[in-house]
């Protein structure tokens, strides 16, 4: 605990870009050092768990401080998690060496704050990793809208709780894994439309069912039956599960903007609102299937690495130019009232 | 690996380490607000197991999980039977639950996709 105190200072003396983190981990010190100076009082194991917990911690914190951040992919998941999340969340950010997308959760300070008294948490500690070879290629980063939907369905209990009220006939482990895959999948759809089956079909394609994971084809058809409106009893039982836990339904929550006129020309689409932001990545899969075709122009000429970095450098700057759309009305704005 | 890592269950994670103080009769340092916690944890897990109807929004994750636990593996639903909070639970029992709901995880708290 000593040596993670010391890592834990040594990073409050590192520039953050991004104050909830600043003010988290300033509350993390606190409280460790709290747990330090009585560290003698509680039981071995007791002690092994915090230190567990604060060391997971420290690890995501890590992520807050790195310049190489993919703010764009970070700004969409943001919005689409605080419509299902009340909680505040301070989000950092990993690039993982490896082709590993996650959204975990942890909650030091829920711990803590049972131990240590007049230390409050305001926020939830999240971790984005992704890939460092993807990161600006929010495309690819679809996949972290999926993780976002098994952190919804871990935050609020969905598949936990499907699995005592409609408990599953045989294998429960594979039953609770599927339905988790097919719950995330579509949570997935509600924000970027036929992007996750593009994506899912692109990655594994003829993956067949395993214990872990229904067989891509089947998921991809019943992300297809959520989007076209076909009734689903897959898709039905989620909607009944949500409206038993009071959580809103699974709907889409996207607009498919028309981007072709826009890349076409290679330039930016100016994203109206949070709607057509998420629908980009829908429109942006479906254009980029259709441009590898190298059919038209300007796109005959290019190779298929070039297609994906232009279109994929195109996404991104678009949702930036919304960003810095947004702040300098936000600037603008209250120099007025000021 | 140096050793075996238990696998983590971050949703119960408050419920393990108020179960652990007992264990080590250091009931003490659990505060006011832990036992009311764990106490309510407790609570409408048992509720859940009785009438899976119960899940409103009010329900907690934790409960839930704990309640899944408790449908899932008799011993601790039978276990769990006298428990209303923490003064109702005795070093041993603690150390029971402990080894019921350590033992055999639900699910992890891993989400790497995978397909």
């Amino acid at each position: 605990m000593h040596l993670l105190l010391d890592e834990l200072t040594a990073l409050s003396r590192t520039p953050y870009f991004n104050k909830s983190l600043e003010q988290y981990l300033d509350n993390l010190i606190r409280a460790v050092r709290h747990v330090v100076s009585r560290f003698d009082n509680f039981p071995s194991d007791v002690t092994d768990q915090i230190a567990e917990t604060v060391w997971l911690a420290a690890k995501y914190l890590q992520g807050g401080t790195s310049k190489a951040v993919p703010y764009e992919t970070v700004y969409a998941l943001r919005l689409a998690l605080m419509e299902w999340v009340d909680q505040p969340c301070a989000i950092t950010t990993a690039l993982r060496d490896d082709l590993d997308y996650h959204f975990w959760s942890i909650d030091p300070g829920k711990v803590l704050e049972k131990f240590v008294p007049d230390v409050a948490f305001d926020s939830e500690l999240i971790q984005i990793a992704l890939p460092k070879l993807y990161r600006h290629f929010p495309l690819y980063n679809v996949a972290l809208y999926h993780e976002l939907g098994h952190f919804v369905d871990s935050k609020c209990g969905v598949i936990s709780f499907s699995l005592i009220w409609r408990p599953p006939r045989q294998r429960p482990r594979i039953a609770e894994a599927h339905r988790k895959e097919h719950f995330s999948d579509l949570f997935a759809a509600c924000y970027t439309g036929s992007a996750i089956s593009l994506f899912l079909d692109s990655i594994a394609s003829d993956a067949p069912i395993s214990a872990t994971h229904p067989a891509t084809a089947d998921r991809i058809s019943v992300v297809q039956d959520f989007l076209s409106g076909t009734p689903n009893p897959i898709v039905d039982f989620y909607q009944d599960v949500l409206k038993q836990r009071g959580l809103p339904e699974l709907n889409k929550r996207y607009v498919s903007p028309s981007i072709k006129p826009n890349f076409d020309a290679i330039r930016t689409y100016p994203i109206a609102d949070n709607a057509e932001l998420h629908g980009l990545i829908d429109s942006g899969w479906i254009y980029l299937c259709e441009a590898y075709e190298q059919k038209r122009e300007p796109w005959s000429a290019m190779s298929k690495q070039e297609i994906m970095r232009i279109i994929n450098d195109l996404i991104e700057k678009s949702i930036r130019n919304r960003m810095v759309k947004l702040k300098w009305s936000d600037a603008t704005n209250h120099g007025t009232s000021a | 690996m140096l050793r075996a890592a238990p696998e983590r269950n971050g949703a119960l994670e408050l419920i393990r380490l108020t179960l652990k103080l007992v264990q080590h009769r250091c009931e003490n340092d659990i505060s006011d607000d832990l036992k009311a916690h764990f106490a309510r944890v407790v609570r409408e897990a048992k509720l859940l197991t009785s009438d899976p109807r119960e899940g409103s929004s009010a329900v907690s994750p934790e409960s839930i999980e704990l309640a899944l636990r408790m449908s899932l593996y008799a011993e601790l639903l039978e276990s769990m039977e006298d428990v209303d909070g923490v003064d109702t639970i005795s070093p041993e029992l603690a150390s029971k639950l402990l080894r019921t709901m350590e033992n055999q995880p639900v699910y992890s708290d891993q989400f790497a996709f995978a397909p």
